[in-house]
């Protein structure tokens, strides 16, 4: 494809950019870029300026399209409606066939090809979250003909810290009775960091993938617990596969349907003063914002803090958008900066609804803060006694 | 013709001893987001510097001026009148970097702050304290106050908290030698010389640039409520308009939006169920019992003239969703053309009615296919913003849209003695049309003003105000 030729699709999206500037001021990254090139605006203008001219982008572009937590609020704050994510993924597909990804992309995206996980580890360690908690008798993979299947994702089942979440979500289903099942070694990365680093190809094979090993099963329904891969399944699978066929949940979604149905009871108090983390792809990307926080309303003794940047307005917390790859310090003060809203409202403990998030405060938290980061299902786990 | 200088080499390495090469870019791609505001016009500048201090800002004007480079002030580029534009090229000074809040204090009813901080952030922090800044532009979530300063920018509220000069006690202003001034008090009574903090604020950057900023503070008010009417036609809405003045009321907003802007606002606000017509909304504030019993008179009011809808907003959730709607005026007319060009001007409320309707003709004067107008304003101070939307692109249609100025400014707005800007400024947009408005003496003496500020003329220079210099 010719230098400008991919971004001829977005012509009419960046002519229409009025510049009013209303996707500068909250942009999570662009406080610590400074300069026009580096707000959601001037990435639009960068393009434009390539379709005027008919050159490709140059590296100071690039870096700039990088310095973005593909978070979303330019999307949902653009008055025209400018696809300004969609851009952003182009200009980094455009980085990567010129092989100008910042150092850390490409190996991210070799370890996801040969292993299918975001981490590049070896596919067999995918399930070593249930013999690491014990689990083997509850959590069967690749059941045939169960109702549910729940896909952790790649964080929850490969990182220590987080597998938490993939157990307390298995203790949970467990408890309820619920025929479930995982796709154990056959699940692969949902995708979603590969459209964040712009090989959409690669991200398409992984959604055939998954759709065709959950149709093989037949369950009616699929839970994450991560926001990422609920947006993908929701959002991306669908234009990029077809129709699910299945009724897709995110951990909060389920957990809230639970209990309004009394499948779930939260009989154990815990003491604590939660804020509630809008994940941006389950918050602003995908709309979903009470569901969590009606199951942290729901448990005794939380009082419920929301921060100064909430629900749509919510700041990125830095582990978007492969941020964490391409500028990790800019991710890292984003975390703080989640944390620091936190310490305002007087909150003990920092809740979110998506590993990533969890990981990457807990990593932010290293630096001095006191604050206790929490998934949503640990809290709801121990509410029910099962932690 | 005033000869400028160039930012060649040897004032290159000037102004990266001045600031830092940091701060400094002369990259293309830097340039290119830096040439344009939300008007037609665009020019790069040669270099963008992002100074940090005041200190900086002076040692970049000293130099510029030894060397004569233009150089223009930047906010955050959200200008609906070219005013940031760089139309000579030269330095262009990013603010963006100049955010502080210096201080808050609520006992003295006054706040100081650097240039670059964005109006909404400014308001979340003194919300804190229970005080607001009034001046409300639909920009605010990525206006500058030192942008609203230098274009005396106001908004929603105007018609009864009055505009940006209302509100400001006292600036820091680095003078185009680089000299710095202290100008006003930040005590809220000071007649101590001539005024210039009235000067400088809607001086679009022409005298001086401004480094920080005393700003008087305003308790939040207790109660906010509002009112919806839809009336018809704008004569309707209008009289209602004028006959809420002269019940002696004086609401916090009086908005308007014709049918057109009104559908799209709609639309795009998620307001459903509603007739068609032209939006009026009144809103009221300050203590609970007097904000219920003002609304309702005015509701009691607007009545006579026959809307098709009345209601009133008691949800504080829907009248939200109202303010939103008519904040959405521009973003929603956005969306159906390629273009949209928001003009400012205002006439005497009683002659709102026929202005609007001579403005509603404008397309229909000038037919060409997909060139349209759409209106909307602040109708309590006879602020109106006609919004042409069209597509830049077709030579026929930018056409249209720069004949259609002259008919909105000299054929409508002046012979019925109003006046080419309420709130946005003159800039490049309005510029030929402010000596018809303030005739030959007072502009000549506004230029007599301007070279004794800036006696190099290199201070945002091509605009309308203080210039063109012969």
């Amino acid at each position: 494809m010719s230098d400008v030729a991919r971004f001829e699709k977005y012509r009419e999206d960046v002519q229409k950019c009025m510049r009013c500037g209303f996707c500068r001021a909250l942009c999570p990254t662009f406080d610590f870029v400074g300069w026009e090139a580096g707000s959601p605006r001037g990435r639009m203008q960068m393009v434009k300026r390539s379709l005027e001219r008919g050159e490709g982008l140059s590296d100071y572009a690039l870096d700039k399209f990088y310095k973005c937590a593909t978070c979303g609020y330019c999307l949902w704050r653009c008055p025209p409606g400018v696809r300004t994510v969609d851009v952003i993924r182009e200009a980094r597909s455009y980085a990567l066939e010129r092989n100008k990804s910042p150092a850390g992309v490409g190996p991210m995206i070799g370890g996801m090809l040969k292993e299918r996980n975001v981490y590049g580890r070896p596919l067999q360690e995918r399930l070593d979250w249930v013999g690491f908690f014990g689990l083997e008798d509850i959590a069967k993979a690749n059941r045939k003909g169960a109702e549910i299947l729940y896909f952790p994702g790649c964080l929850a089942a490969y990182s220590p810290k987080a597998m938490k979440t993939a157990q307390t979500t298995a203790l949970i289903l467990s408890e309820t009775g619920s025929d479930w099942t995982t796709l154990g070694q056959e699940e692969w990365c949902c995708g979603n960091p590969l459209l964040a680093a712009g090989d959409s190809a690669a991200a398409k094979e992984h959604a055939q993938h998954n759709l065709s090993k959950i149709a093989d099963l037949g369950v009616k329904a699929v839970v994450t617990s991560c926001a990422g891969c609920y947006r993908v399944f929701a959002k991306e699978y669908p234009v990029m596969v077809g129709e699910l066929g299945f009724k897709l949940y995110h951990t909060s979604q389920w957990l809230e349907e639970a209990l309004r149905k009394g499948r779930i009871k939260f009989e154990h108090g815990l003491t604590a003063t939660v804020a509630y983390h809008d994940p941006c792809e389950l918050g602003r990307l995908s709309m979903v914002f009470e569901p969590p926080r009606q199951v942290l309303r729901s448990v005794a003794g939380v009082t419920l803090k929301e921060l100064p940047k909430n629900r749509f307005l919510s700041k990125c917390c830095g582990a978007g958008g492969v941020l964490k790859i391409t500028n990790p310090d800019i991710a890292l003060k984003l975390s703080q900066r989640r944390l620091d809203e936190a310490r305002s409202v007087g909150a003990d403990t920092l809740a979110s609804a998506c590993p990533a998030c969890e990981l990457h405060l807990l990593e932010g938290s290293q630096q001095g803060y006191e604050t206790k980061i929490m998934d949503i299902t640990e809290i709801a786990a121990a509410a029910m006694g099962l932690i | 013709m005033v000869e400028y200088g160039k930012v060649d080499g040897g004032a290159l390495a000037k102004l990266e001893s001045a600031v830092g090469s940091d701060n400094i870019s002369t990259r293309e791609e830097d340039r290119y987001c830096y040439s344009r505001d939300t008007t037609l016009f665009s020019n790069p500048p040669e270099a963008i510097v992002r100074p940090q201090n005041t200190q900086q800002v002076s040692a970049v004007l000293k130099l510029a001026n030894q060397a004569r480079i233009p150089v223009t002030p930047w906010g955050a580029g959200t200008s609906a009148s070219g005013s940031p534009v760089p139309i000579k090229g030269g330095i262009l000074l990013d603010m963006g970097a100049m955010d502080e809040i210096i201080q808050i204090d609520p006992d003295n009813l006054v706040a100081t702050v650097e240039p670059g901080l964005i109006c909404d952030a400014l308001n979340e922090a003194l919300a804190k304290h229970g005080f607001f800044f009034p001046p409300d532009p639909a920009s605010s979530p990525s206006a500058t106050i030192g942008g609203m300063v230098a274009c005396n920018a106001s908004g929603n509220r105007a018609i009864k908290y009055g505009t940006t000069k209302d509100h400001i006690l006292a600036l820091e202003v680095v003078l185009p030698t680089g000299e710095v001034i202290n100008t006003g008090s930040k005590n809220l009574k000071s007649v101590a010389g001539f005024d210039l903090t009235r000067l400088m604020v809607g001086s679009e950057g022409s005298l001086g640039v401004i480094t920080k900023i005393t700003l008087k503070i305003t308790p939040l008010p207790e109660h906010y409520a509002s009112a919806l009417m839809i009336y018809k036609s704008i004569d309707e809405l209008a009289r209602a308009a004028v006959k809420v003045r002269r019940a002696r009321i004086v609401p916090s907003m009086l908005e308007f939006m014709n049918t057109k802007t009104t559908s799209a606002a709609f639309k795009y606000a998620g307001l459903q169920g509603l007739p068609e017509g032209c939006f009026l909304l009144v809103d009221c504030d300050g203590a609970r019992e007097s904000v219920d019993k003002t609304l309702d008179r005015c509701v009691e009011i607007c009545k006579t003239e026959g809307p098709v809808h009345s209601e009133r907003a008691t949800d504080p959730a829907y009248r939200d969703k109202l303010i939103s709607a008519r904040k959405a005026a521009l973003p929603a007319l956005a969306r159906l053309r390629p273009t949209t060009c928001m003009e400012d001007c205002t006439v005497p409320v009683t002659k709102l009615s026929q202005a609007a309707v001579m403005i509603e003709r404008i397309p229909k004067k000038l037919p060409v296919e997909g060139f349209d107008l759409a209106n909307f304003g602040h109708l309590g101070d006879g602020n109106m913003h006609p919004t042409f939307i069209f597509d830049e692109n077709v030579q026929a249609q930018r056409e249209a849209f720069f004949k259609s100025l002259d008919t909105l400014y000299n054929e409508i707005v002046l012979p019925m003695g109003g006046s080419i800007t309420g709130e946005h400024g003159i800039g490049l947009i309005r510029a030929p049309y402010m000596e018809a408005e303030l005739g030959t003496r007072a502009t000549r003496l506004m230029r007599d003003l301007k070279k004794l500020f800036d006696p190099n003329l290199i201070l945002n220079p091509g605009k309308g105000k203080g210039g063109p210099y012969p």
